[in-house]
């Protein structure tokens, strides 16, 4: 049993549970999620050529990776000794409880 | 001999219905200058022939097939008939008598419920009564550690639905936090998914069928729940099989720290289908409880559907979250919450604990069929 995405002019509508065989009785597109295709969700783009899944841009600062279809930021990776969120007007990530 | 006539020696026509007149079909097209009163009428064809036809009156036009009775409140003053040439369509007023219901209705039917939790067909046995009973439930949504529950999917009942032959089924995945859960479908019947709760560490939970609760890992504001989408029969219900919803319901808030100490690493429970998530106290550490599930018999006890997710404890890492009837809990400081309900079913919200989650659930659709 798989998990896969419905496509509609390039955007998830919808995440259901399918057994492989049985995928071509639902009506529309649907494209099956595998580790590869970054984790969809309803309202993501789906770039066909990548067969990937990517989000709306979360902050202005953020560089789309050509190759991954990730947003990035600007400061690398989130730390992960901690909680952090982050501060589009520095441009860096805080840590939650030190800010 | 002479000429005999034959007279009925009783009844004749259709019991129950009276005889008005009939035309002949010269052309498979008719229009017949006919006058009547309000009430219940059919047109049926000398050779039980296929066709259709509009009663017209004024500018209002109402359809229906050759055999089918139609009710028509303003009565109609011209027919117009579609059906094949040289057939003879009769004209019948029927008087429908008053009735009343009773009880247990598939009482004297041997009943099979069939759980689906995989997309595809539902195929229903050859021998099978054509009515069904049916549930169908969004996915849930998702939650996330020191965060919010998420919020349960919409549940819908159809009860005595027609379901023949095949009906396509989509089963709604379970979401992660900061996402909407996928919506379950039983023909053109949906249950939208459940919101999750929020994407980031501190935020509102997403909207949904119903909303994820609001998630707080650490400062001093407030975040709402996701709210809830109420479904009529133009989303998702339809009109067939007298549908009853469950759902709509919004997400609680998280607190932060506040002047109280609410603490932070908290948040809001998820919504259910059943009712709505609770919120999280500005002055409390504990975890909250999600709402409460949508309660169905129909797989053969009584099951909670869409139960919304719990919000996070602070730092009780004893207790973690667990399910209930009434939703989930998101580790309560007497742990007694601390385990999964058997009674929770598809369709529930994820809840959030002091070191991870318990998962969303896929959505499902419960089938009971009767053999008669």
């Amino acid at each position: 049993m798989s998990n896969y995405a419905k496509i509609e002019n390039g955007i998830v509508t919808n995440i259901i549970v399918c057994e492989d065989s049985q995928i071509g009785t639902q009506p529309g597109h649907h494209v099956k999620v595998t580790e590869n295709t970054n984790e969809p969700i309803i309202g993501f783009e789906y770039n066909s050529e990548k067969n990937k899944f990517t989000s709306p841009q979360p902050y202005e600062s953020w560089i789309l990776n050509e190759e991954t279809l990730v947003w990035e930021s600007p400061a690398g990776p989130k730390p992960t000794d901690g909680f952090y969120r982050w501060d589009e007007e520095s441009l860096s990530w805080k840590q939650l409880g030190q800010e | 001999m002479g000429i005999q006539s034959f007279v009925p020696s009783s009844g004749g026509g259709m019991p129950g219905a009276s005889f008005i007149a009939a035309i002949q079909m010269t052309t498979y097209n008719r229009s017949w200058a006919q006058v009547g009163g309000p009430g219940d009428y059919v047109l049926v064809s000398s050779k039980l022939s296929n066709g259709y036809a509009y009663f017209i009156q004024g500018g209002s036009t109402q359809g229906v097939p050759l055999g089918n009775i139609i009710n028509l409140p303003n009565g109609f003053t011209n027919i117009n008939v579609v059906a094949p040439k040289d057939d003879y369509i009769m004209l019948y007023k029927v008087a429908t008598k008053t009735t009343t219901t009773f009880s247990n209705p598939f009482a004297n039917f041997s009943s099979f419920p069939s759980t689906i939790t995989s997309s595809g067909n539902f195929v229903l046995p050859n021998n099978a009564l054509p009515l069904v009973n049916v549930l169908v439930a969004g996915g849930g949504g998702g939650s996330y550690h020191h965060s919010g529950g998420g919020g349960g999917g919409n549940v819908i009942t159809l009860t005595a639905y027609q379901a023949v032959g095949t009906t396509s089924v989509t089963i709604g995945g379970a979401s992660s936090r900061g996402s909407k859960a996928g919506d379950t479908y039983f023909g053109n019947v949906y249950a939208i998914g459940g919101g999750g709760t929020s994407g980031s560490d501190n935020g509102p939970g997403i909207n949904g069928g119903n909303g994820g609760g609001g998630a707080n890992h650490g400062n001093n504001n407030y975040y709402v729940g996701g709210t809830g989408t109420s479904q009529s029969s133009s989303t998702g219900l339809g009109t067939a099989g007298t549908p009853q919803f469950g759902g709509g319901y919004s997400g609680g808030y998280s607190h932060g720290t506040g002047s109280l100490g609410g603490g932070g690493h908290v948040g809001g429970g998820g919504g259910g289908a059943g009712g709505a998530g609770a919120n999280r106290p500005s002055n409390q550490r504990y975890g909250v409880l999600g709402g409460a599930g949508f309660p169905s018999d129909i797989s053969g006890s009584t099951m909670h559907y869409g139960a919304g997710g719990g919000g996070s404890d602070h730092n009780t890492n004893s207790n973690g979250g667990g399910s209930r009837p009434d939703g989930g809990s998101g580790g309560v400081a007497d742990g007694s919450y601390a385990h999964s309900y058997s009674t929770i079913s598809y369709g529930s919200g994820g809840n959030s604990t002091y070191n991870g989650t318990n998962p969303a659930q896929t959505g499902a659709v419960i089938v009971r069929y009767y053999i008669p």
